[in-house]
């Protein structure tokens, strides 16, 4: 394997790709299944007066943020099922890799979500290592992010993984 | 209603446990509760045949909303995560009975998202470590404070 980057590859690094939005409104409907699904009784989250009394605005369990970006299985239009973080797939499919794995995950919360916001999302990749080999197999690690903003362009949240793909191991 | 304040909060000061029951059922919820319609977390068929594991697991947010409700429990509704980073060993499988527990590392009266404390939460299965969780986590100065309204200076930066 090639130590070297393709050019297809380095050129994706730091530009925004896959902009998209607004996306779903955030909902009570999803926040309280998921809160259900947990059995969180949080107040705040079943209970409109209590959340505008103790937090000021019914706001979004902050772990829910990536619900508010997620494309639906299936769009009018849209012919085959539409994925989350696409950057991922079209990378792993350029530098051929047929696994991956994700290491690490951060998210971080900027500004919080409120019941009825729409979201805006966009893909970045932001490194690609060199070629490793670990007990997976032979591969790279990378890192993209989803960034998260609001209509004016804010930003509200960020998740970054850390992916390793590889070629398995004896394959 | 119960209400932490951040001068309740020592480093080193440990988390009461919660002990919680991953269900099929509640992981199929927490899949559609977050939009998550990979057939890991729903298709039982597709991951003991294809992907041969032995069960449906939870995705990352069911995960992320566990610790989310453990943090809660623990200093009430104005309690407000600013960062949270993942290492995640193995999966959560249908099935399993997870233990949740956390630890507070340090106690921050002021700076980014302050004042604040860094948690490290532990998620086991079997006194298995499969998914540890460190968090920027923000508390009331006092009984008037409500950390939900910080921002800009007084929240997280940009990167």
């Amino acid at each position: 394997m090639a130590a070297a980057l393709d050019d297809r590859v380095l050129s994706l690094i730091g530009v925004p790709q896959y902009a998209a939005g607004p996306g779903i409104a955030a909902n009570p409907v999803n926040v309280r299944a998921m809160c259900a699904a947990v059995e969180s009784g949080n107040p705040v989250h079943w209970d409109d007066q209590a959340a505008r009394e103790l937090l000021g605005d019914a706001y979004c369990p902050a772990t829910m943020l990536p619900a508010w970006g997620r494309p639906d299985v299936w769009e009018p239009g849209q012919g085959a099922p539409l994925k989350a973080l696409q950057a991922h797939f079209d990378l792993k499919d350029l530098l051929g890799y047929p696994a991956s794995i994700v290491v690490s995950y951060t998210i971080s919360f900027h500004a919080p979500v409120r019941i009825g916001d729409r979201l805006h999302t966009r893909q970045v990749l932001r490194q690609v290592g060199g070629p490793k080999q670990t007990r997976l197999g032979l591969g790279r690690f990378w890192t993209i992010e989803m960034q998260y903003l609001d209509d004016d362009g804010g930003l509200v949240g960020v998740e970054r993984y850390e992916f390793f793909g590889f070629e398995k191991a004896g394959a | 209603m119960k209400m932490l304040l951040i001068g309740d909060v020592a480093a080193g000061q440990v988390m009461p446990e919660l002990a919680f029951d991953v269900t099929a059922t509640r992981i199929v919820a927490g899949a559609l509760a977050s939009r998550d319609y990979s057939p890991l977390h729903h298709d039982h068929g597709y991951v003991v045949g294809t992907v041969g594991q032995r069960d449906i697991f939870a995705n990352t947010q069911f995960q992320a909303s566990l610790f989310e409700r453990f943090l809660g429990d623990w200093s009430g509704p104005r309690g407000r995560i600013a960062r949270m980073r993942f290492s995640m060993t193995s999966s959560i499988f249908a099935g399993d009975r997870v233990t949740i527990g956390g630890i507070v590392d340090a106690v921050f009266a002021d700076g980014p998202c302050g004042p604040a404390v860094t948690v490290t939460l532990g998620m086991t299965v079997a006194d298995r470590v499969m998914t540890s969780c460190e968090a920027l986590y923000a508390l009331p100065a006092g009984p008037g404070d409500n950390p939900w309204e910080r921002q800009a200076e007084r929240w997280l930066p940009p990167e």
